[in-house]
This record gives structure tokens, sequence and C-alpha cells, in this order.
């Protein structure tokens, strides 16, 4: 037998192999903080295929290409109920994210996902859901929230409460999301930051202690939390407190990934792949497994 | 098909014949050692290696791999992903422990929502012959870890050298087209009498069967005990355990640019044992110290593997054990964590 093969078209496709991002063009940046630390993109398909084969839920994320440095993984900040480009907020950190920030509108990036599960939306229906975040991990938090205020949704869940710190007003994400949701009158929001300042009329105090002052019922409730894990570690005795069981407090974690497809091995937490088991976890999945997030 | 046998020399120039069709990998001296490499006669086959100093995995999961190359301009992306095997492969002398560790490998890149298209491309087009072992090492454990030194499972084909002339039996279709116009000559019961003899002999040079079940109660009891910090204690966390191990499977992958517009898309092997391979842009690490990483190390083959893919991260090859730098045992550790309280 000679057995020369052909080049198997999975290797091409990137419908068949996993490893293969789609290109996606930079159509707006915006800065988000005062530190010009954090920055979005949104992001449109370049091939309208590509666009047309996506679809995502809130707490989904994509592992970004910036060509020449690697890939990382962001989390979805936009809701699949808004139209037009995909959002991702980016911390100016590492290699990638430096890279990134110097990126302009119209230059061409890859993108692979969405990956991981999700917020557990269908739980969520008929119940209450509050949703706690600190300093600039709101991005997931921001396409559940849009998702859950969205006329063809609201009705499905009843009171809805966001708890929302920053050290200082200047790092708030999304300020203009946060002041439409603060107009409305079917959803309560607590902004909160570190240290009073001139001018600022919300609340002042760590997420914790805004926590246990609002007070939301336990009762037929869901809390979702992202923070960093020092807010999530004060924040979580304050929950248990209040009633909520370890079932019902959800949260996004972040670890560091590759694949993003449960294969390269480095963001198991216990037997759990953060990229394909998670990203979001209830803290009763996580009980019992090393503390390794 | 039931065994049959063929005669030294004419199991020589059956490889020799195999080679007009196939790229033939089998162990042979590299720089020293012995390992999987493509062979241009027969001669070079190092027939009595059991443990080849890097695991026959590379040939499925190479050391370092080019996923695709890019190139961006301002219209797009180009992806250029390779051609993927070119030549019908056999890989020949295979042992039964690595053969094993190849079908848990499977279970991590050939899943059905999301087939690793790199890796299932260079299994589908190779045709693996394995080899008993009949004088296993001082460091060989497969019996410990439910494995045998005769296991017939991941082969093709499979051999058993009886002195004067090795049992040949072809265990799938692609096995039976090696055989095909070969010499074979019926096995007696000699013959299948020293057989018996040769798997009893090897069975007797190997460790008992370990309590698996209670090694993995014990680790999901044991996250928070000081025999981690211990265990930890001599271990320079140079990763060798790992990137030797036939069953790890953890990469790395990076960009390598060739200039600013385009370049390489690369996956390394990469291992647990590193302080880096969990440390984040933050600076956050979640396994800090190598307390975490060894029991990282463990646990996913004792525990996690088991209740994920239901296949144990660990066939007793003994490469770990072997290739220490500061002698840390798994066989010991496993010895350890059965009698921790």
């Amino acid at each position: 037998m000679t057995s020369a093969t052909r080049a198997p078209e999975a290797l091409a496709n990137p419908q068949l192999n996993p490893y293969l991002p789609v290109p996606m063009r930079i159509e707006r940046t915006q800065v988000e903080t005062d530190d010009n630390m954090l920055k979005s993109f949104d992001l449109s398909f370049v091939h309208s295929e590509d666009a047309a084969n996506f679809r995502f839920r809130p707490g989904q994320f994509c592992e970004i290409s910036v060509f020449g440095k690697g890939e990382a993984p962001f989390g979805i900040a936009s809701s699949p109920t808004e139209p037009g480009p995909l959002k991702f907020t980016a911390n100016k950190i590492g290699v990638l994210t430096t890279a990134l920030h110097s990126m302009h509108e119209g230059e061409i990036l890859g993108l692979r996902g969405p990956l991981g599960n999700g917020y557990p939306l269908e739980k969520f229906e008929g119940h209450n859901v509050v949703i706690i975040g600190g300093g600039f991990a709101f991005t997931t938090l921001r396409s559940l929230t849009q998702y859950l205020l969205h006329p063809d949704h609201r009705s499905r869940f009843r009171d809805i409460i966001i708890i929302y710190g920053a050290r200082r007003p200047g790092l708030l994400l999304y300020t203009d999301d946060l002041a439409a949701w603060e107009r409305r009158q079917d959803v309560q929001v607590h902004l909160t930051i570190d240290q009073a300042v001139p001018g600022w009329t919300k609340l002042v105090g760590f997420v914790p202690d805004v926590v246990a002052k609002v007070a939301p019922t336990a009762e037929d409730t869901y809390a979702v939390i992202c923070g960093p894990p020092v807010m999530i570690r004060f924040t979580m005795p304050k929950l248990t407190g209040l009633g909520f069981p370890r079932e019902r407090i959800y949260s996004s974690l972040e670890r560091r990934m590759k694949c993003g497809i449960a294969k390269c091995g480095r963001c198991n937490i216990g037997p759990y792949y953060v990229c394909k088991d998670g990203p979001v976890f209830s803290y009763a999945q996580l009980e019992g497994l090393p503390e390794e997030y | 098909m039931t065994r049959q046998k063929i005669s030294r020399a004419d199991l020589g120039a059956l490889l020799a014949k195999l080679q007009q069709d196939y790229t033939v990998y089998a162990p042979a001296e590299v720089a020293g050692y012995s390992t999987f490499r493509p062979i241009t006669s027969p001669e070079e086959v190092d027939w009595y290696c059991l443990v080849t100093r890097k695991p026959p995995k590379e040939l499925f999961f190479p050391q370092s791999e080019t996923l695709f190359e890019y190139i961006c301009s301002s219209d797009g992306l180009a992806l250029h992903p390779g051609e993927g095997v070119q030549r019908e492969r056999i890989l020949w002398g295979v042992r039964p422990c690595d053969a094993r560790a190849m079908l848990v490998q499977d279970t991590v890149f050939n899943t059905s929502e999301a087939r690793d298209v790199y890796y299932s491309n260079k299994r589908e087009h190779t045709t693996i012959v394995g080899i008993g072992c009949n004088e296993p090492l001082q460091t060989c454990f497969c019996t410990s870890v439910g494995g045998r030194p005769f296991r017939h499972e991941g082969f093709d084909l499979f051999l058993t050298d009886i002195g004067d002339a090795y049992l040949v039996e072809a265990l799938t279709p692609k096995g039976d087209k090696l055989l095909e116009g070969s010499e074979l000559f019926p096995v007696s019961q000699a013959d299948l009498r020293t057989a018996q003899a040769v798997e009893q002999a090897a069975r007797q040079r190997l460790p008992a069967p370990i309590d698996l079940e209670h090694i993995q109660k014990r680790l999901q009891e044991m996250i928070n005990s000081p025999f981690w910090d211990e265990a930890q204690a001599p271990c320079l966390g140079c990763g060798i355990c790992t990137f030797l191990c036939p069953v790890c499977h953890c990469f790395d992958i990076v960009d390598e640019p060739v200039n600013a517009s385009c370049g390489l898309r690369v996956r390394n092997w990469d291992t647990c044992q590193y302080c880096i391979y969990t440390l984040e842009a933050s600076g956050h690490n979640p396994r800090p110290g190598g307390r975490e990483r060894v029991r990282q190390r463990l646990m996913h083959k004792f525990d996690y593997q088991p209740l994920r893919q239901n296949v144990l991260g660990c066939v007793g090859c003994g490469r770990c054990v072997q290739l220490c730098p500061v002698n840390i045992d798994i066989r010991q550790l496993l010895v350890g964590i059965g009698a921790t309280e």
C-alpha cells in the first residue's frame, strides 16, 4: 500500500479544528477607568458565516488571539440580547494585554469560542437574583445584567439587586450602563467605593459590608459574586449569614488557560476544568476541593 | 486471529518489507539512549529496550508542534494548519504500559465534543505493534496499577518473544494487513507452554496490585495533610516526571512571530510541576508552592482522571522513578498515601 494521505479537511476547518481562531475586526475601543488600565474592545466578525455560527450565553468566554503574543481568555461583556459587536474588557497587566491595549480600530484579532458553561439562567428563572461585583470583575456580570433586564427576559425573574464596588469612582466599569440601570424601577443598584471622596453621593464601604447592610433576602434568591479573591473571601460569610446556601451562591472563576477545551491541563480545580466545566461554579460544587483559585 | 509463529529472521524481513509502504518508528539509539524514531533498517531496532527514554506519546502529541502558520493583513487573517500525516505509519515495539497510556490520552484528545484533530489525524494513520515484556525492570510496576506485561489492549499486532522465534497475533484488521504475505508457522503446544512460562516469569518479577480505591479515597480526604509538605520537600520542580510520563498531556500554546504580521502558533509539552504553569499575569498563583504542585500530580493521576475519564493516570512504566534527579519514587508515595490516617 502506498499510503500518501490527503491533508485532512478537518485541520483547516475552524468548525472542526478547535484551535483555529476566526478573524475579528476592532470596531471601537473605549477606556473604561481613569487609570487607563481597563479598556473595552467591541469586535465584529470579519466573515458573516462566523457571526452566524456564534451563539453564546452570559458568563461564557472566548480565547482572543493577539497574533505574535498569543491567546488569553476574556469573558464576554456584551449580552446575547445586544445586537452588533461583541464586547470584551481587558486589564492591561501582561504581555498580551499590553499589546492589545495598543491596538486600534480596524485592526484584526483572532477569536475562539464561545467557551465554558455560562450562568445557570434556567435555575435563576422565577427567583430573585443578587449580583455582587468588585473592581474590574464586572465583565460577564454586565452581560448577565443586560440579559436579565432585557424586555424579553425581565418578567422571567423576580427582584434583581446589583451591588458593585470599586476602590474609587473612576474605577467603576460601564458607567453609562450603571446610570441607565439606576434610572430603572425594576432593578436595585447599590454602588460603593472604598473611601469617601468629594462629589460621591452613593455608598461608601467595602462590598462585604454593603452586602450585610443591603441584606438581600436569601429566600428564593440566587447570588452571583465576582471579584478579587479577598472580596469573595469576606463576602461569603456575609451571604451564608443571611441564609444563602452554598448551592445558591455562584461565581465565575478565573484561571490561567491555554486551550479552553479541557485538554492542556492547567486550569483544573479538583476534577473540574474551569474552561469547560466552568467558569461558573456554585460554591457547593467547590466544597471539599483544593482551593486552587 | 489466533497466534502464529514467525522466526527471528523472518520478522526482520517483514519489518524491512513494511518499510517500503510505511514510515516505521521503533526504539532505536539516539545520542546514547533508546527512543522511538523512524528507522531505515531493521538492524537499528533495539529489541530489548523496555522503557524508552521518551514515551511513544510524542508520535501523536509531539514535544513541540506547529498548530498553524498565521498571516495577518488589514483585510483579514490567513491560517495554514499544515498537511497532516502524509504516509501511513507503524509504531513498532510498543510496550503494554505505553499502549495503555495512549488509550488514556485518547480520552483527553479524542473526545467527541472537542476533537483534537492534530492528535486524531496521527492516531488514525498509525498501526501499533506491541511486544510483551519478558524481563520487567526493577522500576516497572504495571501490575500495581492494573496493567500486565503481556496486555494486548491498544495494539493492532502483538509479539511474544519465545527465544528462537516470536509468537505473532493480529488483533485488528490493521494488524492483519501487516502480516499479508509473510511466512508464518502454526504454533505448537511446546511454543504455547514456552509463552506461558515467559509470561509467568515476567509477572513474578513484578509487584502485587495496590488498593487503588483506597488510595483515591485517602487522596480526597488528605488535601490539607502535612503529608504533602514532606512529599514535596526533596522535589526540585524540574518536571521530568511529567514530561517523560506517557500519560501526562499538559501543553502550553505560544506564538513564535517571524515578523510583525506572520508567525507560528506552537504547542509545547508543559508541566504542572512548574511554578509558572498556573501563574497569572496579576501575580496571583493558585498553586503557589511545591506542596500544591506535587499534590496536583498525584491527585490528577489517582483521583481526577478516574473521576473524569474513568481511567487511571498512571500505567506503571517507571520512567518518573528512573529519571527523577532526587529519587522521588511514586511507588513509595502511594504506600505513604495509603498509610496516612
